[in-house]
């Protein structure tokens, strides 16, 4: 088994109370945390397995409010996986869904496939009260060019599944980048020539 | 192993590289453009995105170069100049050697090109001055040094007007001092300024009305400050809003396009009018000099003659109704001023006495949860123009949402902006100190921003007092409230400001009694007290 020392950085983003943080904590401490405690910025450090590989995953719980937006729109930017939660049993945080995605967009100037993007449908133990049905959900996501789950952060369902999608696509894309130029040192590599890009972009 | 090359540079015998080079775009050099004597040397390399960039060594006989980056040799001009695109040309640094009748066949080309024939700034720009300022070492600052004067008139001001959250800089040109005889001195207070503000993503307002009345500086002064911006200031751009521009300004911009990269050109938009800006940014939280806006007042008036004289429609097709408008008695309410009136405005007293029904408070995380953005939206208009609304068709959450995103987008926050430095420290205070500080505070803000905070607190109590089913203790609503109450004017709020803020509106929150009658006694009348619902 190798470890990887590089770091991967997801970020957990979606409207008010969907259940980010019930999330991120099952994930963390594989038990459901019901604080009902509004979350402002929380950064944790893991190892998950991916592949027999150890990866060291860093997860940004971020805050759902509008009100928090400057201190989250920093954190798209340095972000490179996004965890995009939606509560099934709350259409304003589906309706919600887009804007992020337009933001995350923005914010990386990356697209799908290259955009490791997830949708997650939260609390799908909450059948009674569902608002969103699964297929459409599915649909929007497909039309985004994304891959879509519906998790239930209570019963542990596809908690693990959701971030190991992730990592996958971290994993992947970041291999693709150092592949073609064999790095020897195999260290982190830094992107080719970003300086001159920056240089360039600055100048307007 | 494939995949981009290193860039084959051609060095002399000591190692060190031959000549200048040239970035360009967008195609590879075609080797046949090569000039005989030096075949070798033209090897296209890749820099960056390998699509858009190729690297052309300049020899003494490339004069310029065209689109698609041929070589443009002497023997163009005088053989078929025709045969060179000169769209975009690029001019290099040996265009100091050229001959004049050389140089105007470039000139004649590229104001065909652009049509717009103002040829000043491209004599301007072919100047030696600024053909040679690649050699100019960048300027160094020192964060202390004493500005004076140049510090007090306002012409680089900075606030959060972005609706993004980001950290919006304005410069003004009108508000350069007139007889600028130290321009570096200008150029370090400069950077000392955006310093801090550009360690995180901004955007930059430019009022370039006013230009004409000054001496206007050399190109080799921009050139210097071009170079004195190091990465952090170019790479966190996000936007370059130039409001007002010349037909000359936009001239020299284009005469640059092909210099940056196409992302870097889609930064600038060009705003001819405030209405246009007003999209982007919050007008209200921008200093706007006074002379700005007459101007814009003035140009809008001349497009109005024009446009009933013609045919009657607007020549780029939008409604010349702008987002902003200076007319008198029409007033914003969302991103408006509370200060404006005297009485708690009603949106506020509205949202309040609808969120207080019993039902209403018992609706779980209100003030945390998101509304509906497009009901949101309905509302905000509503109010912006004075329509009526009934609020008890929408969903509590919506209105609260409502009621959140008015005091966000106050042009002065609630608590005032001078209210921030001892708030955004609040954990720092002792806690014997902090009923003092507190109550000091609330002495200090105008009436009507005391009014508005004690009615909302007052109500924020009543949402406490349904905690066990709406979950919302005087924690978790200072959580979701408190960033809307203040912020800063010249930084960015960071997380660490958020949670004295947020401790702040907690003691608040906590503490209603502070709103007793007697305290507001002591401040003498306040108008719309009674206003509780």
């Amino acid at each position: 088994m190798t470890t990887n020392s590089s770091k991967y950085n997801i970020t957990v983003i979606g409207a008010p109370g969907v259940g980010k943080s019930a999330i991120t904590l099952r994930l963390l401490y594989q038990e459901f945390v019901d604080d009902y405690e509004p979350t402002k910025l929380d950064s944790y450090q893991t190892m998950m397995d991916y592949q027999g590989q150890d990866v060291d995953v860093q997860i940004t719980d971020t805050a759902g409010q509008e009100d928090y937006a400057s201190v989250r729109d920093t954190f798209l930017r340095s972000g490179e996986g996004f965890l995009c939660v939606f509560s099934l049993t709350d259409s304003d945080s589906y309706s919600h869904i887009e804007e992020l995605y337009n933001q995350v967009k923005l914010a990386k100037s990356m697209e799908p496939p290259q955009l490791p993007f997830l949708i997650v449908g939260n609390k799908s133990d909450l059948e009674s009260s569902r608002q969103t049905k699964t297929e459409d959900a599915q649909r929007f996501a497909e039309s985004l060019g994304v891959k879509y789950m519906e998790t239930s952060a209570k019963n542990n369902e596809n908690v693990t599944e959701a971030f190991q999608f992730l990592i996958g696509m971290l994993v992947e894309s970041r291999s693709a980048e150092t592949a073609p130029i064999e790095s020897n040192t195999g260290k982190k590599k830094k992107k080719k020539n970003g300086g001159i890009k920056r240089f360039l972009c600055g100048l307007a | 192993m494939r995949g981009p090359s290193p860039i084959p540079v051609p060095v002399d015998a000591s190692g060190q590289p031959l000549g200048r080079y040239y970035l360009m775009s967008p195609s590879p050099v075609p080797s046949n453009s090569t000039s005989s004597s030096s075949p070798n040397s033209l090897s296209p390399g890749y820099l960056g995105s390998p699509r858009r960039f190729s690297l052309i060594p300049l020899t003494p006989d490339i004069r310029a170069i065209s689109p698609c980056n041929r070589a443009v040799t002497p023997s163009d001009w005088s053989n078929q100049p025709s045969s060179v695109t000169p769209s975009e040309i690029v001019l290099h640094p040996y265009l100091n050697d050229l001959s004049d009748s050389e140089r105007q066949w470039v000139l004649m080309e590229h104001s065909r090109s652009v049509s717009t024939a103002s040829l000043g700034s491209l004599t301007d720009a072919l100047s030696p001055e600024f053909l040679n300022g690649g050699d100019l070492p960048p300027i160094q600052f020192n964060e202390k040094e004493d500005f004076g004067s140049l510090a007090e008139c306002n012409m680089i001001g900075s606030c959060s007007a972005d609706p993004s959250g980001r950290m919006c800089v304005s410069i003004a040109c009108c508000r350069v001092p007139k007889n600028t005889a130290d321009w570096d001195r200008l150029l370090r207070f400069g950077l000392v300024q955006l310093d801090k503000i550009c360690d995180n993503d901004y955007s930059l307002v430019y009022f370039h009305h006013g230009y004409e009345k000054l001496n206007k500086p050399s190109w080799k002064w921009l050139i210097t400050c071009y170079r004195s911006f190091d990465r952090k200031f170019k790479k966190n751009i996000k936007a370059f809003y130039i409001v007002h521009p010349s037909t000359k300004l936009k001239m020299v911009f284009r005469f640059m396009k092909p210099l940056v990269s196409i992302r870097a050109h889609s930064k600038i938009v060009y705003c001819q009018r405030l209405s246009e800006l007003a999209q982007y940014v919050m007008l209200d939280r921008l200093d706007i000099p006074q002379e700005v806006r007459v101007h814009d007042k003035n140009l809008r008036a001349r497009s109005v003659d024009n446009m009933t004289n013609t045919t009657g429609l607007g020549n780029n097709g939008k409604s010349d109704i702008p987002a902003f408008s200076f007319q008198p008695g029409f007033m914003r309410v969302f991103g408006g001023c509370l200060s404006d009136t005297d009485t708690v405005p009603l949106v506020v007293t509205d949202c309040i006495q609808y969120l207080s029904l019993p039902k209403n408070l018992r609706e779980e995380g209100l003030f945390r949860r998101c509304g509906n953005a497009s009901e949101l939206k309905v509302i905000k208009e509503c109010y912006n123009t004075g329509q009526y609304i009934d609020l008890s068709n929408y969903c509590p959450h919506t209105i609260a949402a409502a009621l959140k995103t008015y005091l966000r987008e106050l042009s002065t926050p609630l608590l005032t902006f001078e209210a921030y430095p001892t708030v955004s420290s609040w954990t720092d205070f002792a806690e014997d100190k902090q009923i003092s500080l507190c109550k000091k505070l609330l002495e200090n803000i105008p009436p009507v921003h005391y009014s508005c905070l004690r009615l909302l607190i007052l109500f924020l109590n009543k949402v406490i007092s349904s905690s066990a089913q709406n979950l919302m203790t005087s924690q978790n609503l200072s959580i979701v409230i408190g960033p809307n109450l203040t912020w800063s004017r010249h930084t960015i709020t960071t997380l660490a400001d958020i949670n004295n803020i947020n401790s702040f509106t907690q003691f608040l929150i906590d503490r209603p009694q502070l709103f007793d009658r007697q305290v507001e006694r002591d401040r003498g009348a306040s108008p719309s007290a009674s206003v509780t619902s």
